[in-house]
Formats: C-alpha cells, sequence, structure tokens
C-alpha cells in the first residue's frame, strides 16, 4: 500500500474508521476503548503515534489520557493549558491544526520532540457544541498530513468524543448513587416509643442531592434531618455529604435546632459559597412530647393525630442555606400527641409538571394517615408516586409515636446491650 | 433508559441593564442544569444584572428555584440583582413557600422596584 491517498484508498480508510463503532468495542471499558481507538487511527492514517488528550474543566488543562506509540505521554501525566502549544491552540481555536515541522517553538510537550516526531495533526473532540479534548497522530519522517487525514482523524475523534462522554456519564451516575446510598442511613435507630420507616428513591432523570438523615444525641434527643442540594449529579451529591456531616457535628455541639443551621449555613458560605441547600431540622425531646424544628427553605412536615385527618404542621419558615449571611432563623416548637405520625419529605414527592405545589402538598396530605409507618410510607408512594418513574430524588420518613405515653420513654439501644435494654423496657 | 422530555425553552435577549432571559414551558429538574448553565454563562460574562422573565413560565419546581437563588446570590456579591418577572400563580407559590420571594428581586415590570429583596439591608429580619 502506498502512502498517497487517492479517492478509493480514502473511502476505504473512512468505512475502516467507521468500523470502530463495531460492538467488541462496546464491551471495553473506558481506557480499553480509547487505547483501540487510537492503535486502529493509527494504523488507518498510517502514523506512527497517536494520542487523546481529554479537557479538565476545573484547571482548564489538557490531559494525557491514552496514547498508541507515545505511551509516555500518558505514564508521566502531560498536562497542556489550553490556548498554549500544540494540542492547547487545537482546544483553544476548535479548529484542526497541521504542523508539517515540530519544534519547541510549535510543540510544548517535550515528549514530543524528544520522540523524533517531524510531522503531526490534531483535530478536536467536540461534545454538545463544547470542546471536551484534542486527538493527534504524528510522523517520525517527514509528511505533508492533507485534509483527507484531518477529515478521518476528525471521524475517529467525534467516535471517541461521544464514548468517553456516554462512559463518563454511567461512570458519574453510578458513582453519585452509590455516594447517595452510602450517606443515607442504612438503617435506623431504635427508639423505644417511636417506630421509623423510610423510603428512599434516586431520580430517573437525573440524580439529585437529597439526604435524610436521623440520629440520637447522647442527650436522648431523636434529630431528623431532610435536605435538598441545589444542581444535580456528583458535584452535588460531594456537597450534601459534607453538609451532611457538618450538621451532625453542630448538632453535637447545640441542642437549639436554628442555631445548628446557622452554624452549618455560615460554615457552608464560608467553605463551600457555591452551595446552596433547602433543610429541615427537628429535635424531638427524649420524653417524645414535642418537636422543636427549623425549616431553611424546606417545605413543612405533615402531621396526623389519630382519628383526625392529617394537617401541614404550622412551621415558620427561614431563608434557605448557603444564600445570605446571619440569616434569622426560628423555631417552631410542635407538640406531639400520643399515637401522632409525623412524615417527612423532600421535594421530589409532591411535585409534579404543570401542577400548582399545593396540589401535591394536598395529595400528601390526603395520603398521610395515622398508621404503622411501613404501611404509612406504602400508602404515600402508591399514591404519589405510583408506577411513574419519579423525576427527581424522594425521600421520605414517618416517624410513629407509641399511643400509650407511659411507655413512651426515649431509648438509645447500643447494637451489643440490645437484647438486655429491650428486656428491661 | 426512560425518555425525558425537557420542555422548557430559554430565549435571550440583550436589555437596558444587561441580559434578558425569556423562559417559557416548564421547568423541572430535568431541565435546571441547562438552566444553570445559561445563568453560568452570563455571569461569566461579567453581567451585574439579569433579567429573567418567567411569565411564560407553567410550572417551575424548587430544583428549578434553587439553581435561579444561586444566580441571584452570585450577582449580589457582585453590587447586582436577579430580576424576576411576572411570575404566575404556580410558580409564585413555590417561591413563596421556600422563601425564595425574599431572595430574589420579583417584579412586575423592569420598571418598578422592588418592595423588598436584594436591595433592603434587613432582609427577613
Amino acid at each position: 500500500m502506498t502512502a498517497g491517498p487517492g479517492p478509493a484508498p480514502v473511502e476505504a480508510r473512512l468505512r475502516a474508521i467507521q468500523s470502530i463503532t463495531d460492538a467488541a468495542l462496546s464491551r471495553l471499558d473506558d481506557r480499553e476503548l480509547l487505547a483501540e481507538l487510537l492503535d486502529r487511527t493509527r494504523d488507518i492514517l498510517q502514523a506512527d503515534t497517536a494520542a487523546v488528550l481529554l479537557l479538565d474543566f476545573s484547571s482548564g488543562q489538557l490531559i494525557a489520557t491514552a496514547a498508541a506509540g507515545l505511551e509516555e505521554e500518558v505514564r508521566q501525566g502531560v498536562r497542556i493549558p489550553v490556548g498554549r502549544g500544540f494540542a492547547g491552540r487545537i482546544a483553544a481555536e476548535h479548529r484542526p491544526v497541521i504542523l508539517d515541522h515540530v519544534d519547541h517553538t510549535t510543540v510544548l510537550n517535550p515528549i514530543l520532540w524528544a520522540k523524533g516526531i517531524h510531522s503531526m495533526v490534531g483535530v478536536p473532540m467536540m461534545a454538545g457544541g463544547r470542546v471536551i479534548g484534542v486527538m493527534h497522530v504524528g510522523s517520525l519522517r517527514p509528511r505533508r498530513f492533507t485534509s483527507h487525514d484531518v477529515e478521518l482523524l476528525q471521524v475517529a475523534a467525534d467516535r471517541a468524543a461521544t464514548a468517553v462522554q456516554s462512559m463518563a456519564a454511567r461512570a458519574d451516575r453510578v458513582a453519585v448513587e452509590s455516594l447517595q446510598r452510602s450517606l443515607v442511613p442504612s438503617a435506623l435507630p431504635a427508639v423505644a416509643g417511636a417506630e421509623m420507616a423510610a423510603r428512599y428513591v434516586p431520580g430517573s432523570g437525573v440524580v439529585g442531592g437529597d439526604w435524610y438523615d436521623v440520629f440520637i444525641l447522647p442527650s436522648g434527643d431523636l434529630c431528623v434531618v431532610m435536605g435538598d442540594v441545589a444542581g444535580s449529579g456528583l458535584p452535588a451529591a460531594v456537597i450534601m455529604g459534607r453538609m451532611r456531616s457538618a450538621l451532625r457535628a453542630y448538632a453535637l455541639e447545640t441542642p437549639d435546632p436554628a442555631e445548628v443551621l446557622g452554624r452549618l449555613d455560615r460554615k457552608i458560605q464560608h467553605f463551600e459559597p457555591g452551595a446552596l441547600a433547602t433543610v429541615l431540622y427537628a429535635v424531638i425531646d427524649p420524653a417524645l412530647d414535642q418537636m422543636r424544628v427549623c425549616l431553611a427553605g424546606h417545605f413543612p412536615p405533615v402531621m396526623a393525630r389519630p382519628g383526625r385527618p392529617a394537617e401541614l404542621a404550622g412551621v415558620a419558615r427561614s431563608l434557605m442555606i448557603g444564600v445570605q449571611p446571619g440569616a434569622p432563623r426560628q423555631v417552631t416548637t410542635v407538640p406531639i400527641l400520643p399515637g401522632t405520625l409525623l412524615c417527612f419529605y423532600t421535594d421530589g414527592l409532591i411535585e409534579r409538571p404543570g401542577e400548582i405545589i399545593d396540589d401535591g402538598m394536598e395529595r400528601l396530605r390526603r395520603a398521610v394517615v395515622a398508621q404503622a409507618p411501613e404501611m404509612a410510607c406504602s400508602v404515600v408512594m402508591g399514591a404519589l408516586v405510583g408506577n411513574e418513574p419519579a423525576r427527581d430524588d424522594i425521600a421520605l420518613l414517618m416517624i410513629r409515636f407509641q399511643p400509650d405515653r407511659a411507655e413512651a420513654r426515649i431509648r438509645l439501644l447500643p447494637s451489643l446491650a440490645r437484647e438486655e435494654v429491650s428486656a428491661d423496657v | 433508559m426512560l425518555a425525558v422530555v425537557d420542555v422548557l425553552e430559554v430565549a435571550v435577549t440583550a436589555g437596558e441593564s444587561g441580559p434578558v432571559m425569556v423562559l417559557s414551558g416548564e421547568a423541572d429538574v430535568t431541565s435546571a442544569g441547562r438552566l444553570g448553565e445559561f445563568l453560568t454563562a452570563h455571569l461569566s460574562d461579567g453581567a451585574r444584572e439579569i433579567v429573567v422573565d418567567v411569565s411564560g413560565l407553567r410550572f417551575a419546581d424548587s430544583a428549578s428555584v434553587r439553581v435561579l437563588v444561586l444566580a441571584g446570590k452570585t450577582l449580589r456579591e457582585r453590587g447586582g440583582t436577579l430580576v424576576l418577572l411576572r411570575p404566575q400563580p404556580p410558580v409564585a407559590r413555590v417561591l413563596e413557600l421556600m422563601g425564595a420571594d425574599e431572595l430574589l428581586d420579583v417584579r412586575e415590570s423592569v420598571m418598578e422596584q422592588a418592595a423588598h429583596g436584594p436591595d433592603s439591608p434587613d432582609l427577613g429580619g
């Protein structure tokens, strides 16, 4: 085969590159797929080296991610700032660049000259109108890359861009879901006098930043947190994790729910200035006869007393977390009668497109009945979610207080002493 | 894979004191990311005031409201404001329930001065 690309060979080579999407490739993981793609691209273009650099959006640098004949670029973690050097120029200008003579004036990366690469051609990898990386090939002998070569390389780069995007999205979703699941309680605390049940369903459209938390303080207070972080995906899940642990730490320091949210707000505004969340924080006394609750932009809990229709708890509202320094926060004390069921939730449960929010709240209010919490959860999920995949995350927590007040003492049941303590009740 | 229908439409025009984003359709969790990207693009262009005309928005969920409040916060920190124009009842109600009406400059017209909002120092006090 000669090097001169006539019309027929170009067509054949184009077909060869298009074959890069074949089924065998789809079974390879991220890096293997890129490596295989580069191998084939290098062969088809009769080049000596091929490499993919992906853009790291936070640093604005291109990072060598896969290479054929130029593996040291990846092993040494080469980074090229956008706008500088050969690859940096391609990324900045969103267009192919051909270099007939590689030298230090045109190429930033010393590995390329040390390797003895003489000529290069590179193209941008685009996704959704944005540059996500650069693919380039190089020749050790003098060679004039042609517009046909550019065209072929662009086809390969487009395949690579699609593959990278879809794999990144899949990997993100898996990471977010496992992170989210690790951040909601694996088991609800055992409390004498209160039964609990919960549901947690990640959104089918996007994975958001919902979390809930239930824990008991050394004082015997039973604490409930429902929260929803602005944004979605991995960044939101990471913020959610930080909020959850900060809130737990402040809960240990002060019994006042408004103070806990105030400290959380200050911490978030200082250390996570781009974060915002709606949060409910409630502290239920050890005697289980009252709840002190503070709402930061979150929706109020629903309360069902036995034999009476459920109602939205009348709770004072204060501003979301992460917006305004020193925002005033008010605590509302809600008396809890024996047999009462409390329902805490995130917005994904009640919001439906095309509907006013009050309709969703009303549907929830009607569905909440003072009964065993597992059953109450099932009834609410059945009534509000049904068989529809929810677009947003849903978190739901039900707590029912024992009808017999004499038995209603909160107990901390350490796992080792569970039997003795239970026997003692 | 579930097909998610994103029915938010965004049109951007140049207003007197900054960009005007006209939202129509429905803004929910599936469009919140895109809404955030639009706002971020204007924020990184250095805008001090962004007008978001929501009069044609039939629905907005709390995920979308959080995105708007976050952009409003960034604008306020640079001495600017996010003006939310003519929210219809379903949108106004979510804003109210989340306390976002106190955080955004909600107006009936671009000319009107907000009764309260980012300009008043003792917000919510």
